[in-house]
């Protein structure tokens, strides 16, 4: 019965079609001064050029931490071939990644960190060694919680066995 | 039933239904990786697969044998839930795996002697780990429908006990069937389980000879054609499984991959993490004092020990052999994918940490409910699921409905050379064909060391188009039977883009086109050819 309940609701599930939103963040560390960040796709036939800012304005977060921001929205594409580019003062702009990003359906939230020459995906608009310590600390932090579970049980085990014996 | 009886089921299901969210409502196709796009073609193509492997829709002209299909079991469900759609009955077979895999190992821990609700720690150790998270994001969905191996547990557990009974060993042997048709991985963990409680069995003094011969008597005969159709299908037999389109990692086992799965995994690691249930692995650490003086637990925790070992191999890049044997390719398998294998370990961790808990619950009853409560922090912040999971459009671009016949799709190579492109845009074109159902070129199961036909005729056609040579085009396609030429048009380059459409106005001057579906796709018809015989045409261009 549960599983038939659970059947007809999956199926008189509505079937919205969501707009899409996809944010594209570029994570400049060295905070170069007078950078300008674009990024270029072609969504759904029409060729699109965003550009990223770091002015403290939505859908950027804070002005001027290295962080630049644009978004896209509009009717939902499965994937984007996206490039990004940036362009220093003095500078010639420059291509720095370029790749077919599969997009999570309804809000999707695309991140590189500058690297030299490059940029390089990665899963959070941090610094490259701030992302690296995250995720150190996330498998650290489940490695202290095992840790403590044992903890916990063995401390208790082992003092109801004293208070057994007494 | 009693409340009391209702109250575990209806528990593991509701935490079933948040920990595979948005499985039960959505419309969309889960998973974060390619191969999900995989997994809902195979659904869709079930029910013309479940009694021919030779799929003629597919791998256009000459068809596809799929003679090493990834899972009997998920064919044969697929096909059971075909009327509801490929893409919703994949994220239903999620929700409905994950439960029914949480209710198998929570009767395995009350056969073992845990009581309510102390059981429902290994339904949620098992169902709910990190290597389930991992075949739901990946897509490989039938790993997670798998009530049998916590059933072979408690039936080969019961077989190998004095009191065994030939039917115990039976239904241990025909749920060992079940866990290897639905996929040669949980066979593997299946073989670890049944050898461990096996030898737990004789060192107790021997297993009761009516069981081990039920069992054997079930398993000897599908078993050996199992083996006997592994070895004779799919697969040229000399290339290295890492030839197959996957990316080309070493996925050697570190223990890191036992803690949290890291915020990066997504993006750069396949979504892979075997976390392990930090409560359950606690319980099963202390099991020795807190069950010194009970019975049967202690084969099965030696088991998981075991298992656990054998997850900690280190991975190499093997080659099959030339002869292509079933031993090369579960070896080949074995070690690039060793933690697997922690299927094993996390039932036996669940169900003796079940049985630990209940004994504990008795004197300890706040020490029990914290159990609980952290068992649900493995599963749901360890995890991080449902989080993780990622749901992407499951529509067809419309376009493919302009023509009938069989359509030749036509990606660019990737900008930027990823080494899971081939499969992205494979896995994606055959799932694109769960909702047109016409023939594509194809081949929707990876098969190591043999090239999609797609890719080799789409090499040629973005060669000819390239350099103007339409007619080329019109007849060698025209010769193979194709009526249409699918241009995934927003994933060429600007340049490409243009050259191609100017190309292809000599083919179809007024191409069918639409954005729906999650791209704008062109579809260019392709002169039919009266005296056109593909497989002799598909023959000469494969000599």
């Amino acid at each position: 019965m549960l599983l038939a309940l659970a059947l007809v609701a999956s199926l008189a599930a509505a079937d919205p079609v969501p707009q899409q939103q996809v944010a594209v963040v570029l994570v400049d560390e060295a905070r170069t001064a007078g950078l300008s960040v674009s990024a270029e796709t072609t969504w759904l036939g029409e060729a699109r050029r965003l550009s990223l800012r770091d002015d403290g304005l939505p859908p950027d977060e804070r002005p001027e931490d290295g962080v630049y921001t644009g978004q896209w929205t509009g009717e939902p594409p499965r994937q984007l071939a996206l490039r990004l580019y940036v362009e220093a003062p003095g500078q010639a702009r420059a291509l720095v990644a370029a790749s077919n990003e599969l997009l999570a359906l309804g809000e999707d939230r695309l991140v590189w960190v500058l690297d030299g020459s490059r940029a390089r995906r990665t899963a959070a608009a941090l610094p490259g060694r701030t992302m690296d310590i995250v995720d150190a600390a996330g498998v650290a932090a489940s490695v202290g919680w095992m840790l403590f579970v044992f903890a916990v049980l063995a401390f208790q085990i082992l003092a109801h066995r004293r208070e057994g014996r007494r | 039933m009693s409340r009391a009886n209702w109250g575990v089921p209806l528990a593991l299901f509701a935490l079933s239904a948040l920990w595979t969210w948005p499985a039960l409502l959505t419309h969309g196709m889960l998973g974060h990786n390619p191969d999900a796009a995989g997994t809902v073609w195979f659904v869709s193509a079930a029910p013309r697969l479940l009694f021919d492997l030779t799929d003629p829709l597919t791998g256009w002209p000459a068809g596809a044998t799929y003679g090493r299909p990834d899972s009997f079991v998920l064919m044969v469900l697929g096909a059971l839930l075909s009327p509801i759609g490929a893409a919703r009955a994949h994220a239903l077979l999620g929700l409905f795996g994950v439960f029914a895999s949480a209710m198998g190992a929570e009767a395995f821990a009350r056969a073992l002697g845990a009581a309510r609700p102390w059981s429902a720690l290994a339904g949620v150790a098992f169902a709910m780990s990190g290597l389930a998270s991992t075949a739901l994001l990946e897509g490989y969905v039938y790993h997670v429908i798998n009530p049998w191996l916590p059933l072979l547990g408690l039936y080969w557990w019961r077989a190998t006990r004095p009191e065994g009974r030939a039917r115990d060993g039976a239904l241990a042997g025909l749920f060992f069937l079940l866990c290897l048709l639905s996929t040669a991985w949980l066979g593997l963990a299946a073989a670890v389980l049944v050898g461990g409680l096996f030898l737990a069995g004789l060192a107790r003094g021997g297993l009761p000879a009516r069981a081990a011969g039920a069992a054997l008597g079930v398993v000897a005969l599908p078993l050996g054609l199992y083996v006997a159709a592994f070895s004779a299908g799919g697969g040229d037999g000399a290339s290295d499984l890492s030839h197959a389109g996957n990316p080309h990692h070493f996925f050697s086992f570190g223990l890191v991959r036992l803690a949290s799965a890291p915020f990066s995994v997504d993006i750069t690691g396949n979504s892979q993490s075997a976390v392990l249930p930090g409560v359950c692995l606690a319980l099963l650490l202390v099991a020795p004092v807190v069950l010194r003086r009970e019975s049967g637990w202690r084969g099965l925790a030696l088991t998981g020990a075991g298992a656990l070992g054998l997850t900690l191999l280190p991975g190499l890049p093997l080659s099959i052999s030339a002869d292509g044997g079933v031993g090369s390719v579960l070896l080949a398998s074995l070690w690039r994918f060793p933690e697997r294998l922690g299927w094993t370990f996390l039932l036996a961790a669940g169900v003796v940490g079940a049985r630990v808990a209940t004994v504990l619950s008795a004197r300890m009853p706040r020490l029990a409910s914290f159990l609980l409560v952290g068992a649900l922090i493995d599963a749901f912040v360890l995890t991080r699921m449902p989080f993780r999971q990622r749901e992407t459009l499951a529509t067809a671009p419309s376009a493919y409905g302009a023509h009938s016949g069989p359509v030749l799709d036509l990606w660019p190579e990737d900008i930027e050379p990823a080494p899971a492109w081939t499969l992205r845009t494979t896995n994606l074109g055959c799932a694109y064909q769960a909702t047109h159902g016409r023939p594509i070129a194809d081949h929707c199961v990876a098969t190591p060391g043999i090239e999609s036909p797609r890719v080799r005729l789409e090499r040629w056609v973005l060669g000819r188009l390239l350099t103007g040579d339409i007619e080329a085009v019109r007849i060698g396609l025209g010769e193979l039977g194709f009526s249409t030429l699918m241009v995934h048009t927003d994933l060429f380059a600007e340049g490409d883009q243009a050259r191609l459409t100017a190309a292809l106005a000599a083919l179809d001057p007024a191409p069918a086109e639409s954005t729906d579906g999650g791209e704008r796709v062109r579809a260019y018809a392709i002169p039919l050819r009266p005296k056109a015989d593909p497989a002799r045409a598909w023959a000469q261009w494969s000599r």
